[in-house]
């Protein structure tokens, strides 16, 4: 089929923001182009990339994802290595996915959602930003996304976060496995309620023609049965309602014209030849970190800082949630590893007024298996015989993960620009330079650690070791900020580009606060409100 | 049955049970060679048998022999002498008329001999002969170390529960699964 060059909506990108905006405007009768740099990959393969990865290796979740020459991801071998040029006191270190489908192949399906609070950090607290509209007008959207992505949560009020809904979720929440329910009873006896993670995995019944959660401990790098929602579940579908999908396709310049709209994208194929399709309606969906990297590769004459960057704020404010990890060892047996990866968090302790002076922070028990994390510490010990089998079975059962995830400030010094580094189409790498900044380092010190070492001592541990670093959450927000002033700000409140009217930037780019959770309910609850914005200005369009 | 033709000079005597199991360690490999895929092909069945037969020696459970033997052809590729180490060290054990590696791992003399011993260990638990990232695995289901758990963790991407059926009591670490 010949590769069509126009089309009334042009996405590029086909993650889960790209695929939920392209369904909202296919079921109002728009037609719609999508243009993804990766590849399209079948399941089965990713399963067997990961089944064949050395021990070592099975814990980067990015490693069952080999790069394309043409479209490089972060990555420690092979065409992605070195993709990020990193700088800054802490490192930016991400892990997204550049093929059909997007990130969601690997993530684990948390779909916490903001509060009130979390909205209004500055008028609640005196830091960041506000969100340019209140809880009460994203929750239908999110309410509209769960439904969507397919998430499963708890009925009771108690046990949701935050219990402000306007429809149930579609599936009960998911049991929890043996470690998380001890995990639940040590934390409630310090006051801690440790809840049924809102997740979009299918719990105890098919669900968007996918089937039900059987407990493969994979989520991350990948559901093996599609039982976890990821994009790429939704590529056929949008085909048959008549999407085209062009893989393979590497845009690199958004080109504008006399009025300075968005009049058509240009891209490479795996050739190196370059294509152009014009459209009336341009949505950039392509990776918090490939947006603003694409708006600066298209500075013109009428936008030479880039494009959407009258601002100067388009890279600016990169955001994440720095995560610092507690293994523990422990006398009684937790058995991480039965069920979902991640499974139930405490959230109440992201709220507070404390946020005028530090990070609030999530804390979760990872319910990954424990076996490769132990294997080799246990093989160094030099045992053998029914020794070693105690050993790694000892401490497969008896140690475990507690992560502390923390909330961000923006902050316009934590920012991506183009490195003089050149990918293998000769586009420029992105650099980013970050710092977590004072308000997490003091969450950190003051708050989150010694709630965490309180834990420790409740679940009875006998040895505690602390990550000597943040680590990044791969929730990668902030570099198209959202705001009401273009002054300050990349987008409106619908993603909307204030520079370029027929230009939507959606996702974690546009937020303006982290809060703790997962950004990816938020992401898609954006991309439903920019969907709705979308489908009125086709309509104005035609 | 003196075994000086078969083991690389060692005149040690095996006992009747010791015949039978070479017997069927050598029969098995013979027969599994077949089905094996082409890449796994070049090492020679004699030095194969050794290689099982000092592999159940050390890790004293059901092992794959799919899994021994492309193994072992990347041993051979690390260690041109390997066959002669797997001699010497199986020497040991029969010396110790052992049937278990608490009963023989003591007496391998430190150096390149015991090296190969905790590799060996090594590659059955892990699937791969180093802790290093860019290693070539040559197994996954049959890694060992999922199977000292086998009774509580699902081997990741596999499931060993229906939909939501994985609510159980808390399992004693005691109680190690047989495999």
């Amino acid at each position: 089929m010949a590769i069509p060059s126009e089309s009334t909506v042009v996405i590029v990108g086909t993650g889960v923001v790209g695929v939920v905006i392209a369904e909202q405007l296919l079921d109002a009768g728009i037609p719609v182009l999508m243009l993804e740099a990766g590849p399209r990959v079948p399941r089965a393969e990713i399963v067997e990339n990961y089944r064949n990865l050395p021990l070592a290796a099975k814990g980067n979740p990015i490693e069952c994802y080999p790069s394309r020459d043409w479209a490089p991801h972060p990555e420690p071998a092979g065409a992605g290595k070195g993709y990020l040029q990193l700088s800054g006191a802490d490192s930016y270190a991400q892990s997204y996915v550049r093929y059909a489908g997007g990130s969601t192949w690997h993530w684990a399906g948390t779909c916490w959602r903001l509060t009130p609070a979390d909205m209004q950090l500055h008028s609640r607290y005196g830091v960041g930003r506000d969100w340019p509209f209140e809880y009460a007008t994203l929750e239908p959207y999110y309410a509209r996304a769960e439904h969507k992505l397919g998430v499963c949560g708890p009925d009771d009020p108690a046990l949701q976060w935050p219990p402000l809904r306007s429809r149930p979720y579609p599936m009960p929440a998911l049991p929890f496995g043996p470690g998380e329910a001890r995990f639940t009873e040590v934390v409630k006896e310090l006051g801690y309620h440790n809840i049924p993670c809102a997740q979009a995995r299918n719990s105890g019944m098919p669900y968007d023609d996918r089937p039900a959660c059987c407990a493969n401990n994979n989520c991350v790098p990948v559901c093996p049965v599609g039982a976890k929602y990821d994009a790429a579940t939704a590529l056929s579908r949008l085909e048959a309602k008549g999407a085209v999908i062009v893989e393979n396709a590497v845009v690199w310049r958004v080109e504008t014209n006399a009025r300075n709209q968005i009049e058509a994208v240009h891209y490479y194929d795996p050739q190196k030849q370059s294509h152009r399709v014009t459209g009336k309606l341009f949505v950039l969906a392509c990776n918090g970190l490939e947006n603003p990297k694409l708006l600066l590769m298209s500075a013109d004459a009428r936008n030479p800082n880039g494009l959407a960057n009258s601002s100067d704020q388009v890279g600016r404010n990169m955001m994440d949630h720095p995560q610092i990890t507690m293994t523990v060892t422990l006398e009684e047996p937790y058995w991480a590893g039965v069920g979902p990866v991640v499974n139930s968090g405490i959230m109440e302790t992201s709220q507070g007024d404390f946020r005028s002076e530090h990070a609030g922070a999530y804390f979760r028990f990872n319910n990954f298996a424990r076996n490769r994390f132990v294997t080799f510490d246990a093989l160094k010990k030099g045992l053998v015989g029914k020794a070693l089998d105690e050993e790694i079975r000892r401490m497969t059962a008896c140690t475990a993960d507690i992560v502390a995830a923390h909330e961000i400030l923006p902050d316009a010094n934590n920012r991506l620009t183009l490195s003089s580094q050149k990918d293998w189409l000769g586009l420029p790498k992105p650099a980013i330079h970050y710092d977590v900044g004072d308000y997490v380092r003091r969450s950190a010190r003051d708050y989150s650690l010694p709630i965490a070492r309180n834990i420790a001592a409740a679940m009875g541990a006998t040895d505690m070791a602390f990550s000597k670093q943040f680590n990044q959450s791969k929730h990668i927000m902030g570099g198209t900020i959202m705001g009401l002033d273009p002054a300050t700000s990349v987008v409106d409140a619908d993603c909307r580009a204030h520079d370029h009217r027929n230009l939507f930037l959606p996702g974690g780019g546009a937020m303006p606060s982290t809060a703790c959770g997962n950004s990816t309910l938020t992401m898609v609850a954006l991309a439903f409100k920019a969907a709705d914005a979308l489908v009125a200005q086709a309509r104005e369009a035609v | 049955m003196n075994r000086k033709d078969a083991l690389s000079g060692l005149n040690v005597t095996l006992s009747r049970r010791q015949v039978l199991f070479a017997g069927l360690v050598m029969a098995a490999g013979t027969a599994l060679t077949s089905a094996l895929p082409a890449f796994a092909l070049p090492v020679s069945n004699g030095s194969f048998a050794n290689f099982m037969a000092l592999s159940r020696l050390l890790v004293n459970h059901q092992l794959d022999e799919g899994v021994g033997l492309r193994m072992m052809a990347q041993l051979e590729q690390e260690q041109p002498a390997l066959a002669s180490a797997v001699s010497q060290i199986l020497a040991i054990a029969t010396a110790h008329n052992a049937t278990t590696v608490e009963e023989f791992f003591p007496a391998i003399p430190e150096g390149k001999l015991k090296a190969l011993a905790h590799t060996i260990i090594f590659g059955w638990y892990t699937g791969c002969l180093s802790p290093k990232r860019g290693v070539k695995a040559f197994a996954f289901e049959q890694a060992l170390t999922y199977h000292t758990t086998l009774d509580v963790i699902t081997i990741p991407s596999y499931g060993i529960s229906g939909p939501n059926n994985w609510s159980r009591p808390n399992a004693p670490v005691a109680a190690m699964p047989r495999f």
